[in-house]
C-alpha cells in the first residue's frame, strides 16, 4: 500500500516535470514496467504519454513492448502513448499496421485510429486499412475509414478502386461500395476526382447506391474549400490538378475547373429529382440547398414539392428555396402559405426561409396578418421575432395584436416588439400597459419586450449625447 | 437549566434554518444539453443550434410536455464543450413550468454566446462536466438526462465510454444527437460508446441544416417518459 502511494506521488512529480524529463529519468519508468503490476503498467504507460514529444527517445521501447506484452489493456496504452507522441513515423507506423492484424478488435482499433496521427506517412498502412473496412467489428471498420479519411489521394484511390470492383467481386462487396461511396462523400472536395465514378453509381438499378452516390455527391459539392486551400491538389506528384496552386493564373484555373465539376454535380442532383425513389429525390432536393442559385433551374419543382410533398421533403424543399437568392424572392408569398403548414419542422423552415429573404418578406407578412387567421398569425409574429430590426415596417400591426383577445397572440406580439427593437413612444406606452395583464405569459414577456427597449433607447440616448 | 433550554432552541432552529436553506429543489427531470462547440463546428453552424433549442422551448408540444410530466416542471441547462479542458455551462440552470418560462429560457438561448471559440472534441469531458453540474445544482429529480450533440468521434481525452458507464451507474440516461455531416458513421460510434442508461436513445442528422427539427423530436421524447 505505502509502495502504492509512492508510487502514485512518484508519477504526480513525473507530470510536473514533463519538460525535465530526460533519458535516464524516462528509461527508469520503463524499467519498472517489467516489475509492476498490470493496473501500475497502464498507469506508467499513461504518464509516458503524457510526455508527448518530450518521450521521442523512448519510442523504440514502447514499440518493444506493444510487441512483447501479454496484457491488451497494456497494449492498448502504448498504442495510445505512439499516437501522443506522434514522432519516428518510420518506425512507429510499421509497429501500428503490424498492431492492425492483431486478434483483440481493440488493439486492432486503437492501431487504426492511432495512425491518424502520422497524416500523409501512415500512407502504407493503407492496404490493411482497407482490409480493416471488411472487419466484423463496426468500431475497427469506422476507425479504419476515418484514418484513410486523413490520407488524401492515396485513400482516394483505394476507395475509388473498390468502388469499381462488380458486386460479384466478393460476398460483402455491396456493403464495401457503399461504405467506400459514404467515404468517398465524407472526404468532400479532397474526392473530386471520383465525381465521374459517383455520377455512373446515380444510374444504378439498385436505389440504395443511387441514394448513397447522390448523399456523396452532395457532399463533394457541397465543400467550398477551393482548389489551392487543398494541400495534395498542389502537389506535383499526385493526381489530376496541376502544380502550383498560388500562382493567380492557376488558381483561376482550378476554380474555373471547380465550378465545370460542380455545374456536373448540380445536373446530376437535378435529374435525381426525378428518381422513382423517394429516398433519393429527398437526397437530391436537399443537396440542392448547398448549391445556392445554381439550383434556380428546379425552382418550380421545389414549390411543386413544398406544396405537395411529404413534410420531410416540403421541409428541405422550403430550405433550397430560401437559398436561391433574389432570382427566386416570388416564392415569398408560398413561404408565407408554409407558415400555415400542419408539420412544425416545416413551419419553422419557413419562418427561417423568410428571416433569410429579410426586409422583401415583410409586406406579404402584414397583408396576411390583416386575415387574422389562426393557422397563419402566431407563425408571422414569430417570423416578425426572427427578422428582428428588419420588420420595422410591421410595428404599427403589430401593436394592434397586443390588443388580441387570444393570450398567446399578445405576448407573441410583445416579444417580436422587443426583438424588432424600436422603442417608439407608443411601443413603450403599450408594454406597460401590457405588464398589467393577468396572463403570466404575456405581462412576462411585455416586461421582456420593454426592457429591451428600454436598453436599446438608453444606449441611443448615450451616442447621441456623445456626439 | 433554563439557559441550557434556550441553547437548545437556539440550535434546532439554526439547524432547521440551515436545512431548509440547504434544501434542493425538486423536478420531474433534469436535462443537460450538451452542445458540440468544437473547431469542426462554425458560427452558422452554432447559430443554427441556439436558434433550434430556442424554437424547441416554445413549441406548444414541448410545453405541453414539460406540463404533464407530474407537475415539478423541469430543469435545464445548456453547456457548450469542446476538449477535454473546455467546458462552459451556459447561462446556468433553469426551471421550466410553464409556458412564461419556456419563452424566457428560449430568449436567453437565442442570445447565448459560443462562450469557447473550438478546440478538439473531447465527449467525455463534455459527459464528466455535465455530471458534475448535474451532482452540483442543488436540485433533485427522479429523472437524469444528458443529451450530448456532436458532429465528431472523440479526438482528445479519454474514451467517452469510460465516463458513460459512471453516468449510468448514477442513474444518469445519456442520449446522443448525431450530425453526420463530417463522420458518416459517427451514428454507430455513438451508439457503442456514448449512450446508454434507462431509456438511452440517439437521434441522426444529416447536417446542421436538420438540427432544429431533430431537437425538437428529441426534446419531447426526452421530458416524456422514457419507453424502456
Amino acid at each position: 500500500m505505502i509502495n502504492k502511494i509512492f508510487l502514485s506521488i512518484f508519477l504526480v512529480l513525473l507530470i510536473n516535470n514533463v519538460n525535465a524529463a530526460d533519458y535516464s529519468y524516462v528509461k527508469n519508468r520503463i524499467a519498472m514496467l517489467s516489475e509492476a503490476d498490470e493496473k501500475t503498467r497502464v498507469t506508467i504507460v499513461q504518464e509516458l504519454g503524457r510526455l508527448s514529444s518530450n518521450a521521442n527517445l523512448i519510442i523504440p521501447d514502447l514499440i518493444s513492448i506493444l510487441e512483447n506484452e501479454d496484457s491488451h489493456k497494456v497494449k492498448m496504452e502504448v498504442i495510445r502513448a505512439l499516437e501522443r507522441i506522434g514522432g519516428q513515423a518510420n518506425t512507429t507506423v510499421p509497429a501500428l499496421i503490424k498492431a492492425l492484424s492483431d486478434e483483440n478488435w481493440e488493439i486492432r482499433w486503437s492501431a487504426a485510429g492511432a495512425l491518424i496521427s502520422f497524416g500523409k506517412k501512415s500512407a502504407m498502412a493503407v492496404p490493411e486499412l482497407i482490409v480493416l473496412l471488411r472487419d466484423p467489428e463496426e468500431y475497427v471498420q469506422n476507425a479504419a475509414l476515418a484514418t484513410l479519411g486523413k490520407m488524401g489521394p492515396i485513400s482516394v484511390a483505394a476507395m475509388m478502386d473498390e468502388v469499381v470492383k462488380p458486386l460479384d467481386y466478393a460476398d460483402d462487396q455491396f456493403k464495401m461500395r457503399i461504405v467506400c461511396i459514404r467515404s468517398l462523400g465524407a472526404l468532400g472536395a479532397k474526392a473530386m476526382i471520383s465525381v465521374p465514378l459517383l455520377i455512373e453509381n446515380t444510374e444504378h438499378e439498385n436505389p440504395l447506391l443511387r441514394l448513397e452516390a447522390a448523399l456523396a455527391l452532395r457532399k463533394i459539392g457541397g465543400d467550398d474549400s477551393m482548389p489551392g486551400e487543398i494541400g495534395w491538389l498542389a502537389e506535383p506528384d499526385e493526381m489530376v490538378w496541376p502544380k502550383g496552386s498560388q500562382i493567380e493564373g492557376n488558381f483561376l484555373m482550378f476554380a474555373e475547373a471547380k465550378q465545370m465539376v460542380l455545374i456536373t454535380i448540380v445536373n446530376t442532383l437535378l435529374k435525381l429529382t426525378m428518381d422513382p425513389d423517394l429516398q433519393v429525390q429527398y437526397a437530391a432536393v436537399k443537396g440542392l440547398a448547398n448549391f445556392g442559385n445554381k439550383a434556380l433551374p428546379a425552382k418550380d419543382k421545389l414549390i411543386n414539392a413544398m406544396n405537395r410533398g411529404t413534410p420531410e421533403m416540403r421541409r428541405v424543399a422550403i430550405d433550397v428555396l430560401a437559398n436561391l437568392g433574389e432570382e427566386a424572392d416570388d416564392v415569398i408569398p408560398d413561404l408565407v402559405s408554409a407558415l400555415a403548414d400542419f408539420d412544425a419542422n416545416v413551419q419553422w423552415a419557413a419562418i427561417q426561409a423568410l428571416r433569410k429573404k429579410g426586409k422583401k418578406s415583410v409586406p406579404e407578412l402584414i397583408y396576411m396578418l390583416e386575415y387574422d387567421d389562426d393557422s397563419l398569425t402566431p407563425n408571422i409574429l414569430r417570423t416578425f421575432s426572427e427578422l428582428g430590426p428588419n420588420a420595422i415596417a410591421a410595428v404599427d400591426n403589430v401593436l394592434i395584436m397586443l390588443q388580441h383577445s387570444n393570450a398567446d397572440y399578445r405576448a407573441l406580439a410583445a416579444e417580436a416588439l422587443g426583438e424588432i427593437g424600436e422603442p417608439s413612444e407608443i411601443a413603450i406606452k403599450s408594454l406597460n400597459i401590457l405588464k398589467q395583464d393577468k396572463n403570466e405569459y404575456v405581462s412576462s414577456s411585455a416586461e421582456w419586450a420593454l426592457n429591451e427597449l428600454e436598453r436599446i433607447k438608453d444606449i441611443r440616448e448615450n451616442n447621441t449625447n456623445e456626439e | 437549566m433554563k439557559n441550557k433550554i434556550v441553547y437548545l432552541v437556539f440550535l434546532f432552529s439554526f439547524f432547521m434554518s440551515n436545512n431548509l436553506i440547504a434544501q434542493n429543489i425538486y423536478v420531474d427531470l433534469e436535462l443537460v444539453l450538451a452542445v458540440d462547440v468544437s473547431s469542426s463546428v462554425d458560427e452558422e453552424e452554432y447559430q443554427l443550434q441556439m436558434r433550434g433549442v430556442a424554437a424547441a422551448f416554445r413549441h406548444p408540444d414541448v410545453i405541453a410536455a414539460i406540463e404533464a410530466t407530474g407537475g415539478n416542471g423541469i430543469a435545464v441547462a445548456m453547456i457548450q464543450w469542446s476538449d477535454n479542458e473546455e467546458q462552459a455551462l451556459a447561462g446556468g440552470w433553469h426551471i421550466i413550468r410553464n409556458s412564461s418560462d419556456a419563452a424566457k429560457y428560449a430568449r436567453l438561448i437565442k442570445r447565448v454566446p459560443r462562450i469557447i471559440p473550438g478546440g478538439q472534441t473531447s465527449i467525455a469531458g463534455a459527459l464528466s462536466f455535465s455530471i458534475d453540474q448535474m451532482n452540483n445544482n442543488n436540485i433533485d429529480s427522479t429523472r437524469k438526462v444528458i443529451d450530448v450533440s456532436g458532429d465528431g468521434r472523440a479526438n482528445n481525452g479519454v474514451h467517452p465510454m469510460n465516463i458513460r458507464d459512471l453516468a449510468i451507474e448514477q442513474g444518469i440516461t445519456i442520449n446522443g444527437l448525431v450530425i453526420i455531416n463530417e463522420e458518416p458513421f459517427l451514428d454507430g460510434y455513438f451508439e457503442r460508446g456514448v449512450i446508454g442508461g434507462r431509456g438511452g436513445f440517439m437521434m441522426v442528422a444529416e447536417d446542421y441544416r436538420d438540427y432544429a427539427a431533430m431537437i425538437l423530436q428529441k426534446l419531447l421524447r426526452e421530458i416524456g417518459m422514457p419507453v424502456s
